[in-house]
């Protein structure tokens, strides 16, 4: 019995240490600060081994107080959600500006986050594709992803936001004429699509996981992201990639989520941050971790990291991310139906 | 008084399981609580102990009402029936228990123990563990256990029942000196009659819920009151003769009627012997004695120092045998005696005459009668003139369908009561669903006939699919033990019966229950059976019916036997009964309570749909 | 078998068994110890492919460290809570029959029946941003999604049913003697549950509570949707080898699964060693 009593005890005991651990608020004091960070994946080395102690001796030169860091790294779609769920970050930093609009639209963010400098972007990257040491197959621009009997990476944009990234610079590739079909036809380009989607075997629900499955063994190609494929190459992974002639340009934004910095009274340090992402000190950070930078001047220094490319466009080319979605990856859309198409064809 | 009960009543759901016991038990007085399983003695029991909340009535012990008081103050101890004691505790542990949560000092709860100990028997097992002991010696320390604290009151249920017969007898000498010395008041329910004479200083005769009597073992054994008490209490001879002019007449056998037990002018009377009374002799015995007759030892078993035999008379007239219960076919008197072991048996003649007997209380028939306050009064006529013969009262069942209606229908049946002259009814109104309420009533009172009359159907808006007979028959017939007497048109005197049987068990008891009737009615019995068209009796019916017609004669009653052929039984009885008008038709009915769609099997159904005559249903014995 | 075998193997105590027997137990030996061993021999290969120096490294960064903590924590606390209230719902469920007992009992095992991910959705639905508790947690100054309490609901949630199962089928066995007996003695309700009823349930209880342990040790699905992942705060061990896999960290990932997969196995050994002790 007395066993039985300890034992109750300590289960109490754990139960009760919970209890006040949970109900501790946040409390910001004078000399310490919490900052609550919510990221996409990709960027998890840059903030977690350069950019955040960086922003700490800055903060702390600057100011003296103590940042204490709380980082999620979740994909950015899903980050998105979870922020517009409650989770309560001062400051987003994702993978695309849709992501960032979402949590506006959801009166989270009152102010015009794009009306920076850099129009509210902190990290550039572009569409690639990966090949095998060596490119066994040959891959030399976007025409060759239509080579039949090619088995083709790439994430699923139903559960990856970035994975729209690919198809879009696909798509939009096609219809600038650098696909090997007639310019300015879109439904050429949507045949193009259709093509190079029949090679596609494995839809991952991530741009990292689409590349770990690559490193694998499994696909010929993958399309992915520079940075991507640059932090993997940093990992030691043998493959190499391909920049296509033109292919579409990838813009990260970050933006202080207004509603949870005043909440918790850390808006200083929250707006201080996103500031300091655009400084030289960050940009060198990114570029070190295979993003391309938005400052000129970094971008000017690590040109030869980050060839440059043909053709570079961004999204607006394709009417913008609300169009694009709506139009290509909506119910009736018309990336939806190549798939269908695809899929009864099987 | 230490133990007072009274009116204690229980249902669970419509059962009734304790009915009204009302006892006063003395203090030190051991009182066994004695009948058969089911008969609702446990949960008397728990009640007394506050496991259980009775629905109405009190408790008192000592004086103190204890009736909402939680088991834990009432100060009992309980010994139960499959072990209780704590398995994962030491006998030191579980005898101190009680003790223990009363905070008593661990110096003292020592002492206790071991005394207890000691007293039962068990000294120096203190620290054996619960689980490892033998089952006697487990219930041994239930007991101390219960005694630790000194209770006021002991109650035991049927604590030996689990043990072996050599461990059980040495226990209860152990209980009754344990009892005695400690002069604790105990009640100890049992269905072991033996138990009940070894232990009981007073015992309670249970019969489904009722305390049926209650006093001495000495009593109870040689001087019942009621058939249960006489035959549940030991073996024992039950002759049924008729009583006239304060004298039983069993045949060529006159006993005079004693005081206490008085009995109408042509009532029934039940006579009890014992075995032991029994006198036998090979010459023919003096002309005083109490002569039943001359027969032969058919069955003979050793008991050790002596030999209980069974010897077959030629039966009694004007007489019928309850107990032992004679078997299907034959029409001896069948008595039962004991000899010494060595006494030669085979194949002798012996003088068969009463050295004691006793008379039962005047046996009393109940009938119910279903009424609806309107339509025809032949039913209660009918009833009228049963409870005459009989000697049986009457109860009036009548439901209304809602409370506020009850007192028009009280008035209309007290009027239709006295337009049959059906004067001595009892009249019990209930409110509800009729089928419902009815099946309620059948349930809480035991009836020995059921009389309801077919019912018109406007006066039901829920019917089921076989109603002609109406939902309160079908309900009827499902839900009691007793035969019940369909009545459609009037029809006196009831002189002729036609008893349906088909061969096999049920039909047996179609014979007797249809034969108790005729025979109360003086009334004369044909025996049918009804074959397929072309085809000869099988020799098992032949058999069975020659059986039925030699129970009959068993009875005191003759019958003939009839055979016909048609081409289903029910047209072959109606046809049967229109030929031979007869007054009464008895017929098998399903066991109540079954599930089948057809609540009724179809010959009756179709019997009951089919004539008008009184049909007698037999309800299948479970 | 010819009459010889069956004469012999009658007449000696040992089981002789013919070839056939002896492939088919075989089999199922290699089937079950491919399934079983297999996952676990992959995670020591795979801690220890750079060597037990990075094996000790990486199990011993903060982020694993705290991860852990997090994970032992949840789990002893989720115990604790569905130890205290599965007692007395199983203790309601079998000893009172009360009215809609049967849908209690079918509601106990929802989160068998329901997908963990789909537990923490409903979380979010209750705790999130406009959730329908929010304004009333909110007042309390406590956060739930994206936070401990929400993990420890979740976790709670998703162990529910095992205390529970366990125990009744135990507390129907005892029956209500021993407990009536209890009573008549003078012990209170309380008494007769802590003195008898307790000590004869003690073993079902025991194995409903390692097996809650074993499960909230392993939960993932409602946590990654409850949790918002933020390394060093709410992060449990399973998370932590998620995200590790992702980083391509392998060497972490296998660690803390090997990790993992001894305290859950501790755990069973625990229980074992006490029911050989009875």
């Amino acid at each position: 019995m007395k066993t039985y009593l300890m034992n109750f005890g300590c289960w109490t005991l754990f139960f009760l240490v919970i209890c006040l651990q949970a109900c501790a608020r946040q409390e910001n004091k004078a000399n310490k600060v919490t900052l609550i960070l919510g990221s996409y994946t990709a960027p998890r080395e840059v903030y977690g081994k350069a950019i955040l102690p960086m922003f700490k001796d800055y903060w702390k030169k600057r100011t003296g107080q103590d940042v204490q860091f709380q980082t999620s790294y979740q994909g950015s779609g899903a980050q998105a959600r979870a922020v517009v769920g409650g989770f309560e970050a001062d400051v987003a930093a994702l993978a695309l500006a849709e992501d960032i609009d979402r949590i506006a639209e959801a009166g989270l963010i009152t102010h015009d986050w794009k009306a920076d400098s850099h129009g509210g972007m902190v990290s550039r990257s572009i569409v690639v594709i990966a090949v095998r040491r060596g490119n066994p197959k040959g891959i030399r621009d976007w025409p060759d992803l239509a080579l039949p009997g090619l088995n083709i990476l790439t994430p699923d944009p139903k559960t990856s936001g970035g994975a729209m990234w690919n198809i879009n610079a696909i798509y939009g590739a096609a219809l600038r004429g650098f696909a090997g079909v007639a310019g300015g036809d879109a439904a050429a380009a949507r045949g193009f699509l259709k093509s190079v989607f029949r090679n596609v075997s494995v839809m991952d629900k991530g741009a990292r996981e689409s590349l770990t499955t690559y490193e694998k063994g499994i696909g010929d190609v993958a399309i992915t992201y520079e940075n991507e494929v640059l932090i993997g190459r940093a990992a030691g992974q043998p493959y190499e990639y391909v920049i296509p002639r033109s292919t579409l340009l990838i813009e990260n934004p970050a933006a202080v989520v207004d509603k949870y910095a005043d909440k918790h009274g850390s808006r200083d340090v929250a707006e201080a941050f996103v500031d300091f992402l655009s400084h030289e000190e960050a940009q060198r950070a990114y570029a070190k971790y295979g993003l391309r930078p938005v400052n000129p001047e970094v971008a000017r220094e690590t040109e030869s990291q980050f060839p440059p490319v043909d053709d570079l466009w961004k999204i607006d080319f394709l009417g913008g991310w609300k169009k694009v979605i709506s139009e290509l990856y909506g119910p009736q859309g018309m990336f939806t139906q190549v798939q269908r198409e695809l899929q009864a064809s099987k | 008084m230490s133990i007072v009960l009274d009116r204690i009543t229980k249902r669970y759901g419509k059962q009734l399981v304790v009915d009204r016991i009302s006892l006063e038990i003395a203090e030190g007085e051991l009182f066994v609580l004695l009948g058969p399983s089911g008969s609702g003695k446990s949960t008397v029991l728990r009640i007394i102990a506050g496991l259980t909340l009775p629905d109405q009535g009190r408790v008192l012990l000592s004086g103190r009402d204890v009736t909402s008081l939680p088991p834990q103050r009432r100060g009992t101890g309980f010994v139960f029936q499959n072990y209780s004691i704590f398995r994962h505790m030491t006998v030191a542990q579980n005898i101190e228990f009680g003790l223990k949560i009363r905070k008593i000092r661990a110096a003292e709860r020592r002492q206790k123990r071991e005394s207890l100990l000691e007293m039962v028997g068990l000294a120096g097992l203190d620290n054996r563990l619960a689980s490892q002991l033998s089952g006697g010696q487990q219930q041994r320390v239930a007991l101390a256990r219960a005694l630790a604290y000194e209770p006021d009151v002991l109650l035991l249920d049927e604590p030996f029942g689990a043990l072996d017969a050599k461990i059980r007898s040495q226990l209860r000498r152990s209980l009754r000196e344990i009892q005695q010395k400690l002069h604790v008041t105990a009640i100890l329910v049992t269905h072991d009659q033996e138990e009940a004479f070894e232990l009981a200083d007073r015992i309670g005769a249970v019969d489904r819920g009722r305390l049926v009597e209650a006093g001495s073992c000495q009593a109870l054994y040689s001087q019942p009151r009621t058939l249960f008490t006489a035959t549940f209490l030991g073996a024992g001879m039950v002759l049924v003769g008729r009583a006239e002019q304060g004298r039983a007449h069993f045949g060529p056998l006159s006993l005079p009627i004693p005081d206490p037990v008085p009995h109408e002018d042509g009532s029934r009377v039940q006579l009890l012997f014992r075995p032991e009374q029994v006198v036998l002799s090979q010459t023919k015995p003096a002309e005083d004695t109490l002569l039943v007759g001359k027969g032969t030892i058919t069955e003979q078993s050793f008991r050790g120092g002596v030999q209980r035999v069974r010897l077959s008379l030629p039966r009694l007239p004007a007489t019928r045998q309850i107990a032992p219960p004679v078997p299907f076919g034959e029409d001896s008197l069948l008595v039962d005696t004991v000899l010494p072991a060595d006494h030669p048996t085979a194949g002798k003649e012996l003088w068969v005459s009463l050295g004691g007997w006793h008379i039962l209380e005047q046996p009393r028939s109940r009938l119910m009668v279903f009424d609806n306050g309107s339509g025809s009064i032949v039913h209660l006529q009918i009833a009228r003139w049963l409870a005459e013969r009989l000697s049986a009262s009457v109860t009036l069942l009548g439901v209304a369908a809602e409370p506020g209606r009850s007192d028009v229908l009280s008035k209309a049946v007290k009027r239709r009561q006295e337009e049959a002259k059906l004067l001595d009814a009892e009249l019990r109104v209930r409110s509800g669903d009729p089928a419902e309420q009815t099946a309620i009533e059948l349930a809480e009172t035991l009836y020995d006939l059921v009389i309801a009359t077919r019912v018109p159907r406007r006066f039901f808006f829920h019917e089921s699919r076989l109603d002609s007979l109406g939902a309160v028959l079908l309900k009827i017939l499902e839900h009691t033990s007793a035969p019940v007497l369909v009545v459609k048109e009037q029809r006196a005197p009831l002189s002729r019966v036609l008893i349906c049987t088909a061969a096999g068990e049920p039909g047996k008891n179609d014979v007797r229950v249809g034969g108790r009737l005729a025979r109360r009615l003086g009334a004369e019995v044909t025996l049918l059976h009804v074959t397929n068209k072309s085809q000869d009796p099988s020799p098992l019916a032949r058999t069975h019916l020659q059986q039925a017609i030699a129970t009959l004669r068993g009875a005191d009653m003759t019958g003939n036997m009839h055979f016909r052929q048609a081409a289903t039984p029910s047209e072959g009885i109606l046809a049967e009964a229109r030929e031979g008008d007869y007054d009464v038709i008895v017929v098998g009915g399903h066991a109540p309570r079954t599930r089948s769609a057809f609540r009724l099997n179809d010959v009756t159904r179709q019997v009951l749909a089919g004539t008008g005559r009184p049909v007698l249903v037999v309800p299948q014995e479970f | 078998m010819s009459k010889s075998e069956k004469a012999s193997s009658a007449a000696s105590p040992r089981v002789r068994r013919s070839r056939g027997e002896r492939v088919l137990i075989g089999a199922a030996v290699v089937y079950a110890a491919a399934l079983l061993l297999g996952p676990l021999i992959a995670a020591v290969w795979g801690s220890l492919s750079e060597g037990l120096a990075a094996f000790v490294r990486e199990i011993t960064t903060r982020d694993a460290i705290t991860a852990l903590r997090l994970t032992v924590i949840l789990a002893a606390a989720a115990t604790a809570i569905n130890t205290v209230f599965g007692l007395c719902i199983a203790w309601v469920l079998v000893r009172d029959k009360f009215q809609g007992r049967r849908i209690v009992n079918g509601l106990v095992d929802l989160p068998f029946a329901v997908s963990p991910v789909i537990a923490g959705l409903m979380l979010i639905l209750l705790f999130g941003r406009g959730g329908w508790l929010t304004s009333i947690t909110d007042s309390m100054g406590v956060k739930v999604v994206f936070a401990t309490p929400g993990m420890l609901l979740a976790t709670v949630f998703v162990t529910l049913p095992f205390v529970i199962r366990e125990v009744m089928p135990v507390l129907e066995q005892i029956g209500t003697a021993q407990e009536s007996a209890a009573y008549t003695l003078g012990a209170s309700s309380w008494q007769a549950f802590w003195h008898v009823t307790l000590p004869s349930i003690r073993w079902g209880l025991l194995y409903g509570v390692s097996l809650t342990f074993a499960r909230a040790l392993g939960e993932f699905g409602a946590l990654l949707v409850v949790s918002g992942g933020i390394s060093g705060l709410t992060e449990t061990s399973t998370l932590f080898i998620f995200r590790s896999l992702d980083d391509r960290n392998y060497v972490a990932a296998y660690a803390t699964a090997l990790v993992l997969a001894f305290l859950s196995f501790s755990v069973l050994i625990l229980m074992e060693f006490f029911k050989s002790r009875r």
